[in-house]
């Protein structure tokens, strides 16, 4: 991992600065570096650096700022300089050069000038990005479209467009050693519990890693049981969910180059909920979020649930039925544990080559696969309608589960259950989940209990069930959930005792 | 950070317990019960609950006193020695129960989902998972039973409240006729699974509030008992005392014969075995957990942890591994364990708080002396003294037609019905049996028998009776279906008799057993090419007893309120249509002092096909219908021997001194009393 290096003075000599810097820099074709001369007199020798594509030189507000120091003399420049009154508002003044060098990287301008011993680094457009865009994931039918975009800054400023409070604060952190990526820890100061910051940043501190690209490869070094298929911190693209969420207590990790905020801490529940759970009705909230628990249920267990009932219990199948899916197993090849992981298999298949080829291919191929390959697969009596209609079914309720993450551990643990189902029926599975519970009840974030609220409720005095398997009316959900600290937990109030508030 | 959860709270505490009680107590309470106390078993569960909350209250005394562990406080009241050797026999006891526990669990899903799998693979399935619950600790478990606590509970409780419906309420009476030693031992045998409730000193260090615990142990306490009650009165209406004395598991029978409305599932005893799965799993986790800790505590101390904890966790799990294999293995060892339970681990589980009860009244030196002499005297009292086939490699036989038991037995194991496929009976609608096996009685007795041992056949097939059982079954071609389907269709759907009325192989293995009852077997003959109801055949007493013509069965089922409506054609030339039939049976005697059976008569009634009402009186219609009813009873009495309002299962609740008089004799009661028909038809077209 890096040493710590002994940093470099920036020195009133220019040419020693620029030594400084061509040798850091060395080999790095994109970086523009241009010696110029300012001052009335044009006695001021200056030098600029800047990522090629990171500045917009027609828009800059270098132009100005280089204009305006050509009509100055030398000591005029200097004395601007040292009293940051050279017009631009964000200017950040370096004294080492490899401050200046990290500055650099950010996309912005570093200006050195002769005689002045800072660095000054000059905001401007910054790196390219997509810009904000509708989210991919977690769409809703109500609610805002806007999604989170790669740029960190841009992302926290959406978040405080919705929650326009000086009490949301901001905290930066570098993580990656080279890759130097900004995380912002966005809070509401105080909502937060106490000691949930310093935990969050103990543990994003606690490893060293060369680079971070993603908010993924910080989720998987901090998270506390690694080798969970369940995510114990939850992720989302959507700036209002990320809102929603620093008013429940929770902090939002924003890292650098990701659309992809993490929330925590979290737990089973959150999973569940959507955005529009709470800008809908409470009847429909509740009957999707209801909807939402029984697919994540069946997302995992409906194959195996098959097999145990086709392969060992066909009492429980009414007779008509059970002669029905005999007579469409007939000719098949395979024995049905082969048939239906063969079948799942090519979901699968179907979903990751639909997810990499571009948007219109992706869904021609949904089309090919789902619809020609699979009659085809049935009328070659590879494999009997039954099963297409059980896999299809399944892969239906793992689309409801609104969290990719959490849908991910569902789809690895169905393989689980339809092993243990085939080999020990319903015994098996009843044992696979039973063991699924057990971890599932150990597993906490950030010390919640995962499976909160339906277990340990009495921690929030039973609030949190008002907002569980159902949602109740929104003006009976008074309490904030248990991440938030205990004497904040009062988030809505009537009448009178809101005039007092 | 954030609120305490290390520590179990009250709900969790309450939902533990409940857990702990309700699995072994829903599956061994009642065939214990049924045979101790019979229908008063009931009463033994209330007095159960009293001696339950008793034991409560001593032990939250013992509780109050405690300030750390249990086996710390033994220690502390009755001295290093005496507290580890107590807390050793704790751990002895939970162990062994684990041992119990993992022999049932593993019994249950190999009788009742896994019929050919190894018992050992089955015990090491529930082994792992049992071990990855204990190092999950307390907290992770209480968290399982809380999550399931409602889901596993409603589905339980549509059950019990879909059997509602089979439940013969005759089958509750006779009661108080057990005598004080019945009623004693049955009371003793509900405390015994009560006293698990001492789980609640070793929670003590667990929970955030002692005071929740004695709470959530009330609390436990009364939801299973009211649990047990109900279960007890469904099983005893459904099988009869008798029958339910000789049932193992009979909770999980009577899932196999509840069928929901719709019939989208055709039997639910497979599903439902989830209740006893996680309620089961929840008993072995529990006192594996607690005896590996009592003995972890007794050897190595309070704070031992690592490889001496891990290895007193394997310990644990091999010993109840042992265990259950010597009870798998020899059966007569079952028998001895239990007694052990009752006779020495159960007084066990009493005195050692009752003593520490005292102790905390009357502290000090002499105290504890006293303890650890009463503990002596305790340790030296008993020195004094992987899969089958895939679903298209098996046949589903619909109907079974029997004529001799070893054509049967040859039949059954997939030789005529299974051909190159494996039978599965789980969808056998109905048994046609032929006439003179039927009249064989030690040929039924097998047939009975064997197919009681099956629990793939279902207890609600219908049975009937047939001249040539293979003529019936080989209708299916004429029939375009099954015959079996078609003759399930026919009880169920077109005939104006209830499909309850009907026998079936469930109601002819409990009357083997009961002996209270008379079933009509239809029997069937083929009309233009279709199975019709010729007759019935009478069975009493676990035996064919003759037979009776339609005219007899259709006023017997009008008499039991087994018909939706009734249509008889009188010697008058009238015919009627008696239907909302809700006919009532006492018992009472005539001027003479003779014994008889009335049938009070409560319907509607209506005259079919006559344009001329006004030629009629409701008088005289009334008197023409019991003078036909009550020459019909008499013939069926004197000539067959049949009692056709089956009162003699209501003897135990209607008419007591009879029952005591016939209850050896039921020939007697048969061939004495007289049913006479009475009442007031309500007649809707005058």
């Amino acid at each position: 991992m890096a040493k710590t290096q002994e940093k470099t003075q920036i020195s009133p000599v220019l040419k020693e600065n620029i030594e400084h810097m061509e040798q850091l820099f060395c080999v790095c074709d994109d970086i523009k570096k241009k010696e110029l001369i300012l001052g009335e007199n044009q006695d001021v020798p200056c030098y600029l650096m800047f990522i090629e594509v990171a500045i917009d030189m027609g828009k800059s507000t270098l132009n100005g700022l280089l204009k305006y120091l050509r009509g100055l003399k030398r000591e005029e420049i200097i004395a601007a300089l040292e009293k940051n009154a050279v017009g631009v508002s964000d200017a950040t003044y370096f004294t080492t050069i490899e401050e200046a060098g990290d500055g650099l990287l950010t996309g912005d301008v570093i200006l050195f000038v002769d005689g002045f011993t800072k660095a000054v680094k000059i905001p401007d457009g910054g790196y390219p990005n997509m810009g904000i865009s509708e989210a991919d994931s977690e769409k809703v039918i109500r609610g805002s479209n806007e999604g989170f975009c790669d740029s960190v800054k841009q992302n926290a400023a959406l978040i405080r467009k919705r929650i326009r409070s000086p009490k949301v604060k901001v905290k930066q952190l570098f993580c990656g050693s080279r890759s130097h990526t900004c995380v912002y820890l966005t809070y509401i100061e105080d909502l937060v519990y106490p000691g949930l910051l310093e935990e969050i940043e103990r543990r994003l501190t606690d490893f060293e890693i060369d680079g971070v690209l993603d908010s993924g490869v910080l989720e998987q070094l901090s998270e506390d049981k690694w080798y969970s298929p369940f995510p114990q911190f939850q992720t989302t693209e959507r700036p209002d969910r990320a809102a929603m969420s620093i008013l429940e207590g929770r902090v939002v990790l924003l890292s650098d180059n990701s659309p992809v905020a993490l929330l925590l801490p979290t737990d089973y529940n959150s999973f569940v909920r959507t955005s529009d759970d709470y800008y809908n009705r409470w009847e429909i909230a509740t009957f999707g979020r209801m909807l939402r628990y029984v697919a994540s249920f069946f997302a995992m267990t409906l194959p195996g649930f098959y097999l145990a009932l086709t392969n060992f219990h066909t009492q429980i199948l009414p007779t008509t039925l059970l002669l029905a899916f005999a007579d469409a197993r007939q000719g098949v090849p395979f024995p049905a544990v082969i048939e239906v992981i063969i079948m799942e298999l090519s979901f699968e298949l179907l979903r990751e080559a639909g997810v990499r080829l571009p948007g219109a291919m992706g869904n021609t191929i949904g089309i090919v696969g789902g619809l020609i390959i699979g009659q085809a697969a049935v009328e070659a009596n590879l494999v009997s309608p039954i099963v297409v209609i059980v896999i299809s079914f399944t892969a239906l309720c793992s689309f409801a589960i609104p969290n990719e993450e959490f849908a991910t551990a569902f789809r690895v643990l169905k393989f689980a259950l339809i092993l243990l189902s085939a080999w020990l029926g319903y015994f098996g599975m009843l044992a696979g989940l039973l063991a699924i519970l057990i971890h599932l009840a150990n597993l906490k974030s950030f010390q919640i209990p995962y499976l909160m609220p339906f277990v340990g409720a009495d921690l929030n005095d039973y609030e949190d069930e008002r907002d569980f398997l159902w949602r109740l009316p929104i003006r009976k959900i008074t309490k904030r959930p248990i991440y938030a600290r205990r004497e904040e937990r009062t988030k809505l109030i009537f009448g009178k005792k809101a005039g007092k508030g | 950070m954030f609120s305490q959860n290390q520590k179990i709270s009250g709900r969790q505490t309450f939902r533990l317990l409940t857990y702990d009680l309700l699995g072994l107590g829903t599956l061994m309470i009642p065939p214990f019960l049924a045979r101790d106390a019979g229908t008063d078993g009931v009463f033994c569960i209330f007095l159960g609950i009293v001696a339950g909350v008793l034991y409560l209250k001593m032990l939250g005394v013992v509780l109050g006193d405690m300030n750390g562990s249990y086996p710390a406080y033994l220690e502390e009241k009755m001295g290093a020695f005496f507290g580890k050797l107590a807390t050793c026999c704790y751990g002895i006891y939970f162990v062994c129960l684990a041992g119990y526990a993992a022999y049932l669990f593993t019994d249950a899903v190999l009788k009742h989902l896994l019929r050919e799998e190894s018992f050992y693979l089955v015990l090491a399935v529930v082994l792992a998972l049992t071990a990855y619950g204990i190092w999950s600790g307390v907290e992770g478990r209480a968290r399982v039973y809380e999550v399931l606590f409602w889901i596993l509970l409603l589905p339980f409780f549509l059950i019990l409240f879909s059997s509602v419906w089979d439940v013969r309420t005759d089958y509750w009476t006779p009661v108080f006729v057990t005598n004080a030693a019945g009623v004693w031992r049955g009371t003793y045998v509900v405390f015994v699974f009560f006293s698990m409730l001492t789980l609640v000193l070793f929670l003590g260090s667990y929970v955030q509030k002692k005071k929740a615990l004695i709470k959530a142990g009330k609390m436990a306490l009364f939801f299973c008992g009211g649990i047990f009650v109900v279960l007890y009165l469904l099983l005893v209406g459904i099988f009869g005392s008798p029958a339910l004395a000789e049932m193992d598991f009979p909770a999980m029978i009577m899932m196999s014969t509840v069928q929901f409305t719709g019939g989208f599932l055709k039997r639910t005893d497979a599903l439902m075995f989830g209740i006893w799965f996680f309620t089961l799993y929840a008993f072995l986790s529990s006192t594996a957990f607690y005896g590996q800790s009592a003995l972890c505590h007794a050897f190595f101390g309070e704070k031992a942890a690592g490889a001496k904890k891990n290895g007193c966790i394997v310990a644990a799990l091999l010993a109840a591994a042992a265990l259950a294999i010597l009870f798998y293995r020899d059966n007569t060892s079952i028998a001895v364990f239990e007694n052990i339970i009752g006779y020495v681990a159960t007084p066990f589980l009493v005195l050692i708080p009752a003593l520490l009860a005292v102790a905390v009244k009357f502290t000090g030196r002499g105290a504890k002396r006293a303890a650890a002499l009463v503990m002596l005297c305790i340790f030296c009292a008993p020195l004094c003294g992987c899969n089958t086939a895939e679903l298209e490699d098996k046949n589903f036989p619909i109907e079974l037609a029997v004529s001799d038991i070893y054509d049967f037995g040859a039949s059954f194991t997939n030789e005529e019905n299974g051909g190159n496929k494996l039978a599965d009976y789980s969808h056998l609608k109905v048994v046609v049996l032929e006439q003179d096996f039927y009249e064989n009685e030690r040929a039924m007795t097998a047939f009975l028998e064997l197919l009681e041992n099956k629990l793939e056949v279902p207890r609600n097939t219908y049975v009937v009776v047939a001249e040539d059982a293979k003529k019936i079954v080989g209708l299916e071609e004429k029939l375009g279906q099954s015959a079996g389907t078609y003759i399930e269709e026919m009880f169920e759907n077109v005939t104006y008799i209830k499909k309850m009325a009907y026998p079936t192989l469930g109601t002819l293995y409990q009357e083997k057993k009961n002996r209270s009852e008379t079933l009509l077997v239809p029997y069937l003959v083929v009309l233009d090419d279709k199975p019709v109801v010729d007759h019935y055949m009478v069975w009493k007493r676990g035996q064919a007893a003759g037979e009776i013509d339609n005219e007899m069965a259709l006023l017997s089922a009008f008499t039991t309120n087994e018909m939706d409506e009734y249509t008889l054609a009188l010697g008058s030339g009238e015919q009627v249509r008696l239907f909302d039939i809700k006919n009532e049976i006492t018992f009472g005697t005539d001027k003479k002092g003779k014994r008889k059976v009335y049938v009070n008569v409560n319907c509607s009634g209506e005259v079919l096909y006559d344009e001329d009402l006004t030629a009629h009186n409701k008088q005289r219609l009334n008197e023409a219908i019991y003078s036909y009813m009550n020459q019909l009873a008499r013939t069926a009495r004197l000539e067959y021997r049949i009692d056709l309002a089956d009162s003699f299962k209501k003897l135990g609740g209607g008419a007591r001194e009879w029952y005591l008089d016939y209850r050896d004799t039921p020939q007697d009661y048969e061939k004495e009393v007289q049913l006479v028909y009475r009442g007031e038809i309500c007649w809707v077209n005058f």
